[in-house]
């Protein structure tokens, strides 16, 4: 997926009403569209059984 | 403007009576020491607290308007805690490791009856309801919080910046950036302000303004050190730690504050060591991983030979140097971790962000737009990612090393004029560059110790850091320790202090 301006007028519009100047609408595809592949580069290394939560147990056993 | 109103409760009650008493000499020579040294002196009767104060005071107003490393002081509570804490000690009361030890702190630690301004607009008249468990933690210690200290607006920016604020200096060349976010923390500290500070770390904001102001910052293992009553920048992310001038200042800072708190969920159970009592513990045979990839990647030529010519310290005293790959999760790592960061922070913001979206700087209002618009399936896998990355990285580090040795800053610190706020690829590059050795710490939840190891040609320290296994912070101080014993870098007044 890639994100627009226009993805970005939509769902700000229509969910999260955060004011947004006009010239930033053109930078934000570019930052968004960073982080989404990010995103979408870890989707097959975590387990479907996965809690978040998980990460403090291996905080702790790994310390030794 | 909130620099107005901070300026006006600043000078309100600022001149304590009898500062103008005081003598040069002897504020020079209280400068001149180190936290624990002061700590123990004040204990052995050399200095009384009282006096130790009003010099402090009386630096903090000849260097300060030349600094703006603080926000906030209240001196008058101050010196009446510096009193106290002489009848105590004259009373045989049994006292504290900090006991009239002269602290400030980061400007989002909250304590009734005394702003907690988040270095914002939005929160200039802000006073939390309960005092922070690290402040409470410092106050049982003997520690005497004198004022609170610029930051970077709701921490969100590794340079130091602070629009609503007087420009904070770097306390060697007033030209350069402090680093951020806890920029106050690292100017007030190496300027000898302050004998301590606390900071938060979020993605490097301890150990970046502890690099670029040539002093010690600790950032411990996530949930090391309790988060109840400091601001959130992003829940999973964040870490509280000290900055001080040397190691050891840290080990007492941080056995001080360290440990379970019933009021943060997030808080751990581990024991805390004695961190002061294991600095002189043998490192021979330790194991000291130099990385080969990431840390070295894009690094400049040279901070890398400095960052190496470090290694000579630890060499003498008997550990092993060992050159070690990085796994290639560190680049998922540290391109994950701004999606973590913005959307917590986006979160965190929403409300005042629609109600009082003018109040936010450029800068920052722009940071945490693209939180808005991330998937929270997105998001939720970064966070499910953390553990299969933490173990990847010590499965393949930590098998090898005991610990990793890596520059803080991967450049040289940068000027003002080249971190000018711009919205263009190189001020991108420049923002992303500061962070990219510190931030993946902080995905993985691990403790870094950053030390000052000499200076670069422009004549600005840099910094190694020293990452270890959850909870290792005790080696991690004592490496740290050690190779203060073996160098004087920071033992060194800023140069640009010196100067005023």
């Amino acid at each position: 997926m890639i994100v627009t301006i226009k993805t970005i007028g939509s769902i700000n519009d229509e969910m999260q009403e955060i004011p947004i100047a006009e010239a930033r609408m053109d930078e934000l595809p570019v930052e968004l569209n960073q982080l989404l592949g990010a995103a979408k580069a870890i989707r097959s290394l975590h387990d479907f059984d996965n809690n978040p939560a998980d990460f403090q147990r291996v905080l702790h056993s790994v310390r030794d | 403007m909130i620099s107005i109103i901070i300026l006006r409760i600043f000078n309100a009650s600022f001149i304590p009576c009898g500062i103008e008493t005081m003598t040069a000499p002897l504020e020079q020579q209280l400068a001149e020491l180190t936290l624990c040294e002061l700590a123990d002196a004040l204990q052995g009767g050399e200095f009384t607290a009282t006096e130790t104060m009003a010099a402090t005071l009386a630096r903090i107003e000849r260097l300060d308007p030349h600094l703006n490393a603080f926000i906030w002081c209240d001196s008058e509570r101050a010196m009446e805690r510096a009193r106290e804490a002489d009848v105590a000690l004259a009373r045989g009361d049994d006292v504290g490791p900090l006991h009239g030890v002269p602290l400030a702190h980061k400007d989002m630690f909250y304590r009734p009856v005394r702003p907690s301004t988040c270095g914002s607009v939005i929160r200039q008249d802000f006073e939390g309801r309960e005092t922070a468990t690290v402040l409470r933690r410092l106050d049982q210690a003997g520690g005497i919080e004198v004022g609170t200290l610029a930051m970077v607006e709701f921490a969100m920016g590794p340079h130091g910046y602070n629009g609503h604020l007087p420009r904070c200096r770097n306390s060697w060349n007033f030209d350069h950036i402090p680093c951020g976010s806890s920029s106050g923390s690292g100017t007030a500290v190496a300027s000898r302000l302050v004998y301590g500070a606390l900071g938060s770390d979020t993605g490097g904001s301890i150990r970046c303004p502890a690099a670029a102001n040539g002093i010690t910052g600790m950032s411990p293992t996530y949930g090391r050190v309790s988060s109840f009553g400091a601001m959130p920048m992003s829940f999973s992310l964040d870490v509280m730690g000290p900055l001080a001038r040397t190691a050891k200042d840290c080990a007492r800072l941080l056995g001080a504050i360290a440990g379970r708190d019933k009021k943060d969920a997030s808080s751990s159970r581990e024991r805390v060591p004695d961190y002061e009592g294991e600095l002189m513990r043998s490192i021979v045979d330790l194991r000291i991983g130099v990385p080969q990839g990431y840390f070295d990647e894009d690094l400049d030529p040279e901070v890398a030979a400095i960052v190496e010519e470090s290694l000579d310290a630890f060499r003498s005293r008997g550990a092993s140097i060992i050159k070690i790959d990085m796994p290639s999760i560190l680049h998922q790592v540290a391109d994950i971790h701004p999606l973590v960061m913005k959307a917590e922070a986006s979160a965190n913001h929403g409300n005042w962000k629609r109600a009082h979206g003018s109040d936010y700087s450029e800068e920052v209002g722009k940071r945490l737009e693209a939180g808005y618009f991330i998937p929270a399936s997105d998001y939720i896998n970064a966070l499910q990612f953390r553990g299969t990355a933490l173990q990847a990285f010590s499965d393949a580090v930590f098998s090898k090393v005991d610990v990793l040795h890596t520059p803080v800053l991967p450049i040289p610190t940068p000027s003002l004029a080249d971190t000018a706020y711009s919205s263009g690829p190189d001020y991108l590059k420049m923002v992303v560059a500061l962070t990219r050795n510190t931030k993946v710490v902080n995905y993985l939840g691990l403790p870094a110790l950053s030390v000052t190891c000499g200076f670069t040609p422009d004549g600005l320290p840099t910094s190694f850091q020293l990452i270890g296994r959850p909870f290792s912070e005790s080696l991690l101080l004592r490496l740290g320790h050690q190779y203060q014993h073996e160098t004087d870098w920071h033992k060194m007044m800023p140069s640009a202090v010196a100067l005023i």
